[in-house]
Order: structure tokens, then sequence, then C-alpha cells
């Protein structure tokens, strides 16, 4: 043992100078093969001989992003044959027909005739141009696929190694999804999906990067992928973070695909600059639907649920409108019901019939029209993502529009518990296929379904689970009107602007509401049901032109309803769960009162002014606390600060450059004058607002 | 007629020995339990040495619940509150019967099924044994059975957890004074918890200063979960804080606890529940179990 120590000592003492002046030579000869692009912000390198991206720097925020040239890299693909046989190439083994700069600004990268790992030759062409244009760096590809493969994946831009812009400074992953922003330590491996999000911030402490799929339509899936690879103390396989975004493209033989563009902004500060680029870039494509007038005030909702696949029928059609007397007479704008049709809440589905054993249809028909005469507004809880594996209808007709995997199997959705010991302990559940919305002859069942909703003659509908599809990405199934694999997906918008058509030759204000739409579903589903999140997105993004709901179930919940005020939700009073009359909780119905008055009375600030999350202000506290800053549209800047402690907190809040201040709460709402220090007893919150 | 009533008080005082008029008493000098003698509810549970009032409040006590699905109906239990026992009755010193016939349903009217259940206490331990005979032609999928309506903390301003074992841990969640739902709430009407030990048959409750053992001597041969339930609910959402009030806006909160017997109980079959022990566990977690 000693012998060999010795050996590796005196080896040691040896090889790694020549190694290391062997490295040296190699990245120097690497530097030499460059073809760059710069500008103001970014500085990009490509290896000529290999087409690798061997250097990336953002200037300002300085951040040497892809440090070490001999870690770079080019691409990856993955070709399948029809029995699903795989066959990978890897772009390091690749020689380049082009890496030439083709403009001031612009790269052009092409490999031809790639050499798959099998050692075929495939003819495959991968086309790239990289675009410096201002802070933003842009990837586009194209693949033509001239072979009798189908490519099914393609990475590219690939950075071999993603470092932070100082040694050991962490590195988080942002991106959105239910009306969040979720985050990851990246520095271990992760991937975002963009089913759930067009972008991902890789953050830093005072700096970022923004990456963007630059196709707002849901074309294919991209994953934003993050790998952890190597280990500090092997120069073969040194430790690095590889970043890529893998293009889910499903190529078929003889077919060209464009990839969608991938851009990269760099940004100094936190999540809030990052989200700005999206932002920004949104407002090129996003399309502001359309909000009734009732819906742009100060209201709230409540939420109902009449039956369960458990067949309990809490609440009969004709009891309705008991509830509604109730809702109308402490000043409720609109009603979720949940479980009115039939088979009860998650049961039957996509079924939009009545419940028999509930009424009839002209009862709720009735019922619904009474209810709404006193002011409040029926949204219909409905489902059509799925179909009931219980039911006639699946086994005569429905599975023809399933989606299955490779193997031609069917995914399924496990369904969900209630009411009885045995569906709560996860026995007997309604299992259901997860149907293809690519698939035009399900379009047409959805869209004579969603007839049935608007024939009830509510004022709107939530589509409860809008935001996945399950486990299926893409599905096989044959004979849905084109050649799979689908990306479902890409069904989502189309199947929503049908409806949506639909629901405009009744009433142009009939809302869409939905469970937690991603980001560009808001387009079409301008009210989100999420709850109480610890990023609120889409508050963020544009606050006045859709709304987010946020469930009250506590019997004197001052915590969630001070959340409410801040985070400008809407607030949804969920008494037993959704299960109770509203009077149940009256300590809670009386405080949310409070907040909504407060919130008409300076409704300037808190529901038309821009939410800006904590930016603009700052609160410093002797306790825990939270806060908010509202953007007034005339200027003003209002902030809410909630104690979120046990005890009463002294705050002081500080708003720069700031007019004379004044001070309101929930529970004392007239406006005093303020320095900016204020008393907030516990389980309270207070309003500073410019004046 | 006048002596006969006279002459059952004596008997009834007799046998109850004290707490209220209807209950019927087991006791030693550790543990005590009553139960309602109309209902056969749980009435009052005692922990003596801990000065631990497990249930308290009478009016909420709870005898047992089943569950009967009707064959174009899921939904139809049986609610023991809503029974008549046709049996409350100490045997012996340590030893109550008790007895449900013809259990009045919810959505299928009176059905032929008969629940009976034997009370004892020996050597300081509870044990609830219980028979089910059910001749209706529907399958009894589950029964609650003990079922505490009012499962107390030893004191507002004490603390409350229940234990089972996960992956070979014993694992502690919180009952009091935090009740964090952990079941989708779109099923359930109230915050609830369904634990159910890995590799094990029991559940122990943990308060600061003693341990409450629930559980069955072996495992049974169906699936059991211990059941918390918070009624009516939490203060908020945020925090899960449990109101430190006997009402709510004149709502009772209780935390209501049963054993849930996964019985699957076919038509016209006789089943013989796991029976069910409680008993102090002096010494806390750390005493072999």
């Amino acid at each position: 043992m000693k012998a060999d120590s010795l050996i590796l000592r005196r080896f040691n003492a040896v090889a790694w100078p020549i190694l290391l002046a062997l490295s040296f030579l190699s990245i120097s000869s690497a530097l030499a093969g460059e073809v760059t692009l710069q500008n103001d912000f970014w500085i990009v390198a490509f290896d000529s001989d290999s087409g690798a991206l061997t250097r990336l720097e953002s200037k300002s925020p300085q951040w040497t992003i892809e440090g070490r040239p001999n870690l770079g890299a080019s691409f990856w693909l993955k070709a399948e044959s029809a029995d699903h046989q795989e066959n990978v190439v890897l772009g390091q083994k690749q020689k380049p027909v082009a890496v030439e700069q083709i403009s001031p600004h612009q790269i052009l990268l092409q490999w031809q005739n790639l050499v798959s790992e099998r050692g075929d030759t495939l003819p495959i062409t991968l086309t790239a141009t990289v675009s410096l244009t201002n802070d933003m760096l842009t990837f586009d590809a194209s693949v033509k696929n001239e072979s009798s493969l189908m490519v099914s994946a393609v990475e590219f831009p690939c950075l071999g190694d993603l470092s932070p812009p100082t040694p050991n400074a962490p590195l988080w992953g942002h991106h959105t999804f239910y009306g969040d922003l979720k985050h990851d330590d990246i520095s271990r491996g992760s991937t975002i999906m963009s089913k759930q999000s067009l972008f991902c911030l890789i953050q830093s402490t005072n700096a970022g990067i923004y990456v963007e799929m630059k196709d707002p339509t849901q074309p294919y899936l991209l994953n934003f992928v993050f790998e952890h690879h190597g280990f500090d103390d092997s120069s073969a396989n040194p430790s690095r973070l590889e970043f890529q975004t893998t293009h889910y493209i499903y190529a078929h033989p003889h077919t060209s695909v464009q990839l969608a563009p991938v851009v990269m902004r760099c940004y100094a500060g936190d999540f809030h600059a990052g989200l700005d680029c999206y932002k920004e870039w949104r407002s090129t494509w996003f399309k502001e639907p359309h909000l009734p007038d009732w819906a742009r005030e100060v209201h709230s909702w409540t939420m109902i649920r009449m039956t369960t696949p458990e067949q309990d029928y809490g609440l009969p059609y004709t009891n309705f409108v008991q509830y509604g007397r109730e809702w109308a007479d402490n000043g409720v704008r609109a009603v979720q019901v949940v479980g009115w049709n039939i088979g009860g809440q998650d049961a039957d589905d996509p079924s939009q019939d009545t419940d028999p054993g509930l009424g009839t249809w002209q009862q709720w028909h009735d019922a619904i029209a009474q209810v709404q005469a006193m002011g409040v507004k029926v949204i219909l809880f409905a489902k059509l993502n799925w179909a009931d594996l219980t039911t006639s209808w699946y086994s005569n007709e429905l599975y023809k529009y399933q989606c299955t995997d490779p193997n031609g199997k069917r995914y399924e959705q496990g369904g969900y518990a209630y009411v009885t010991p045995t569906q709560l302990a996860g026995i007997g559940l309604h299992r259901r296929a997860v149907m293809d919305f690519l698939d035009p002859d399900y379009q047409a069942v959805a869209n004579e379904e969603f007839q049935k909703i608007l024939a009830l003659g509510s004022e709107g509908w939530l589509w409860d689970e809008i935001c996945h599809h399950a486990d299926v990405l893409y599905t096989w199934a044959p004979g849905h009107g084109y050649t799979p694999p689908g990306y479902i997906y890409r069904g989502d918008m189309p199947l929503s602007a049908q409806l949506r058509a639909a629901a405009d030759k009744v009433s142009p204000d009939f809302i869409f509401a939905g469970e937690g739409p991603e980001d560009w579903l808001m387009q079409y589903y301008p009210v989100s049901e999420t709850g109480i999140t610890s990023v609120p997105f889409n508050q963020y993004l544009d606050t006045t032109n859709s709304l987010v709901l946020a469930g009250v179930s506590g019997f004197d919940d001052r915590e969630a309803l001070n959340l409410i005020l801040m985070d400008r939700y809407v607030i949804q009073y969920e008494p037993y769960y959704y299960k109770g009359h509203i009077t149940d909780f009256p300590m809670t119905l009386a405080y949310g009162k409070k907040i909504d008055d407060l919130r008409r009375r300076y409704k300037d600030y808190l529901w038309d002014g821009q939410f800006r999350d904590t930016i603009g202000a700052s609160v410093t506290a002797d306790g825990r606390f939270r806060y908010s800053v509202f953007d007034a549209p005339n200027g003003k800047r209002a902030v809410v600060v909630v104690n979120t402690d046990s005890k009463p907190i002294s705050a002081m809040v500080n708003v720069p450059n700031a007019g004379s201040l004044v001070t309101a709460t929930p529970d004392d709402p007239d406006a005093q004058p303020a320095t900016g220090a204020i008393q907030i007893p516990a389980r309270c919150a207070a309003v500073v607002m410019e004046q | 007629m006048k002596h006969l009533v006279i002459l059952l008080t004596i008997a009834f005082v007799s046998v109850s020995g004290h707490l209220h008029a209807g209950d019927v008493t087991l006791e030693d000098n550790f543990l005590l339990i009553s139960f309602d003698s109309d209902s056969g509810a749980i009435s009052r549970f005692e922990d003596k040495p801990a000065h631990w009032l497990v249930e308290r409040r009478p009016e909420l006590g709870v005898s047992f619940r089943l569950f009967a699905p009707l064959p174009n109906r899921r939904y139809n239990p049986v609610f023991g509150q809503k029974q008549h026992a046709a049996e409350v009755t100490k045997v012996s010193d340590n030893e109550i019967r008790l007895r449900w016939e013809n259990l009045a349903s919810e959505n299928g009217g009176v059905l032929p099924i008969s629940f009976a259940a034997d009370v004892t206490l020996t050597n300081r331990m509870l044990t609830f044994a219980a028979t089910l005979k059910n001749d209706s032609d529907l399958t009894v999928e589950t029964i609650d059975y003990p079922y505490f309506g009012d499962f107390n903390p030893p004191s507002r301003d004490s603390s409350m957890s229940a234990c089972t074992t996960v992956k070979g841990q014993l694992q502690p969640d919180e009952l009091y004074p935090h009740f964090r739902n952990e079941k989708g709430y779109w099923g359930v009407t109230w915050p609830t918890k369904m634990l159910e030990p890995q590799n094990s048959h029991y559940c122990l409750i943990q308060t600061p200063n003693d341990v409450l053992y629930v559980g069955t001597p072996h495992r049974p041969h169906y699936r059991v979960q211990y059941v918390f339930e918070q009624h009516p609910g939490v203060i908020s959402g945020i925090t899960s804080l449990v109101p430190q009030s006997d009402e709510i806006s004149g709502i009772p909160v209780h935390l209501e606890f049963r054993v849930c017997h996964f019985v699957f109980a076919g038509p016209h079959s006789t089943t013989i529940l796991a029976p069910v022990l409680v008993k102090r566990q002096p010494g806390g977690l750390r005493t072999r179990l």
C-alpha cells in the first residue's frame, strides 16, 4: 500500500504539470478555433471544429456562464425506428459542415449525415442560427429528417458547464405552475417542462438567466434540463452542471421541423427581474380575454357541492335556492357549484347531464335562474379531460378517443376519494381514461357536453383540472385524425377556443374559470382557482384583467383573509370544505366582508392597482410579517403589511420618495395620517397609502 | 310500577356507581370508562393517574358507525347515535356487554344487522371485542368501533399527537393544538387523518406526560385504520390551530377518534372483529410495546 501511494505521489508530481500543459494547449487551440459573437450584453463562442458552445458570458451583469471550453457541447439527438429502437447521435462526435459568422450578430451552424452510436450514418441535417439582439441571445434550429427513422428529441442549445456568477453561489431553477413560481435547487439536477412554464429562471444571488421557449402555442414539449455530472476530484470527468433544452419534436421520416427558438436574457436582481422578461415577451402575444363588468368590481365567491360518486346527494337541486338567499344576503357575488352533474364530483366524466338523484333538469335550470336573479352568478364546475371507466358510455364509445402509450396501452388517472371510509382509503375509486384533445371526434364530444352547461343558463363554468392531463404527454393512439404521437397539451388552446366561441353565441359575459390554468390558457380562462400561493404569479403579470380565487375554510380565518388582501386574491368562502352554509362560520364571513369593504374604499390601490409583490417599497419589523406593494393607476403606491407573528409587531414601511402617507386597516378603515411607522396587532393587516 | 322504578333506579345507581344516571361504568385504579345505557355511546373515559379526562362531554358520545352500501346508492351509513341499544349490561365487575339490533340506516331503512360488543377492563387494559351479524342482503364494508366522539388532550394548554409506525419508525402526527387535514379536502367535511400503521398494529396517543396505546393484539386479517376528525374545523387553514374552546360560533369543538375495520362482511354472514385494546403506557414511547 505504501509503495502504491509513493508511486501515485511520484506520478502526480511528474504527470500533473504535463497534463495541465496539454490541457492548456488544447484550450488555447479551442480558443484559436472559435467563432465568436459579442455585443454590449453577451459574448458567445463556438468551436469551429465541433460547433460546441465553448464560451458564454454576460457582460451586464458580469457572469461567466460557460467558462471551460473543453466542457463545451453542441447537441444531442435521438432517432427511433418504427419498433421504438433508439438510435442516439452525440453532437461531440459529429463534424459540422458550417460554423460561420453570417452577419455581425449571427452565427450559422450545421451538421449533416449524422453518425449514430450504433454506427449508422443518418441522412439528417441539423441547422442552427444563433443571434444576438440587444440583451437577447436566440437559438433557432431546424431538423431536416431524410431518414426512415423518426427523430423524437433534439437537445439544443447545450451548455456543458453552467457555472454560477461567483464560485459556490447558489443556483435555483424557477418556473411557473398553478399560479405560483416554484423553485428548486438545480445544482444536483432538475427538469422544468414547458407544459407548465414557457420559461425557466436560472437564479443566483443577485443575478439570473431567463430562458424562454419562444412559442406560446404549445407546439411540442420542451424540457429545460439540468444535469449534474462528474466528480470534484476527477480531471477526466470533472464535476459540472450541464443545461440543455430538449425539444420533443417527433419529426417523422422525410419531414422537416422548425424548432421553437430558445431565448436567453441575463438580468440583475432577483426573480422579479426574470418575471419582467417574461412579462415583456408575453405582452407581444397574450390576448386579453373578456372579463364581465361584475367581475371587475370588488366581490367574493363561495363554493358548494351537491353530490359525490358515493351518491350522498347532500344538496338536492330544489334546496339550492335556500343557499342562494344566504349568499345574496351576505353580498356574495358568485357561487362555484360542484357535483351538480351526473354521478357527482369526479364521476361519469365527461357527461354534463343532470343527476336524477338530485332532481330534474328543469328543477336545476330553474334553481340556477332563481339564484342568479338574486344577484349571485352561478358557475358550474365541470371536467372534460377524462372518461369515467365505470360508465357504459366509456365502454361503448369514449374508449375510441382515449390516449394510449407507445405499446397501445391506455393511460389512466386514478380518480379521487369521497365521503365513505372505503373511498377515503382509496378503494373503489372511479378511475378515468385520458381523453385526447387533439382528436376532432373527441373535440365534438366535448363541445356537445359543453352545450349542456350553456343550456342550463348559468353565467359561467369552471373547468377543474384544466391544468393537466395526468401522466400523458404524448399519445400514440391511432385513428385520431393525425399521425401519432400527438402532444396532448397542444390540444388545450384549440379546444378552449371552440368552447369560447360556443359560449360567445350565448353571451360574451359567460365567464370561463379554470383550476390553475397555465398562463397561456389564461387567454381563455381569466378566472384561476389556485388558492394562496407563495408567489402570486398571475397577479404580478396582470392584476386587473384576471381573477385568482383563494378558498377560505377556517372558522375564524383572519390569517388566510389577510394574505388574500395582501396578494389580491378573490375570497372564495368554503365552510366545511365547501359542504356547508356560509353562515356556519360567521367570524370568517365578517372579517372577509371587512377585507372587501376596505378594498372597495381604497379600490384604486388595492383592487385596480397593479400588484408588484415586494417591489417598490421595503418594510422592517420587530416580528414576523409579509408585505406587498400596489401601484395605483395615478402612480401612488400602497403597501399592505400582514402580521404573521403571534404577537403585536411594530413595522416601518419605507416607500421611496413618498408623499404624505395614511394608514388604514380592515378593522379600522378610516385613513389616519401616518409616518410609515405602524403598530399591527396579531392576526391583523394594515395598509399604508401614498396620498 | 312505582316500586319498580325505584328498584330500577337503585339498581342503576349501583351499577354506574357515579357519573350520569344513565351511564354504565367500568373502572379500576387506572382507567374509567362509561357508556350511555340508552345509546351505548362512550360517555366518559378517564386516565386516572394522569388526571386526563379523555372523553369528556357525554352529549358528544358515539357508539359505532358502519357503512352498508345499497345496490343503487352507495351512501348508506348506520350512525350509532341514531340507534337504541338493545342491551347495555354490566355483566361482571370488569365487563360490559352492548348490543344493537335491527339497525336503522340512513337510506336503506331498517336492516337485519346486529352488532354486539364486550368491553372488559382487565389488568389496566380495556378490550373492545365485537361481533357483527349481518342477516341483510347487503355487504357491510366498514365498521368504526370503538368510537370516541370527544377525544380531548389533557388540558387546553397541553399537546397531543398520534404515533404510528412508518418505515419502521414511530411517526408522530400532531393532533393538538394544531390539526392539519391529511385527506383531500374535496372528499371530507372536516380536517381528517386516517393513520394506517405499517408493519405494526397499533397507534399511540402521546401527550407530554402520558401515552395511550390503541391497537389490536395482532395484525388483523383485514385493513384497520385509526381515524381522527377535527370538528367543526380549525381556526385558520394557514395555521391549522384548533379552537381552544368548547364551541366556536355556537358549534361544538371536538375531536373524533375511531378505529375503522374494513371487514367487507358479505350478506348473511357473521364477522368477529379484531379486538381493540386500549391501555395506558406509563413511561411513554420508550416502553416495550
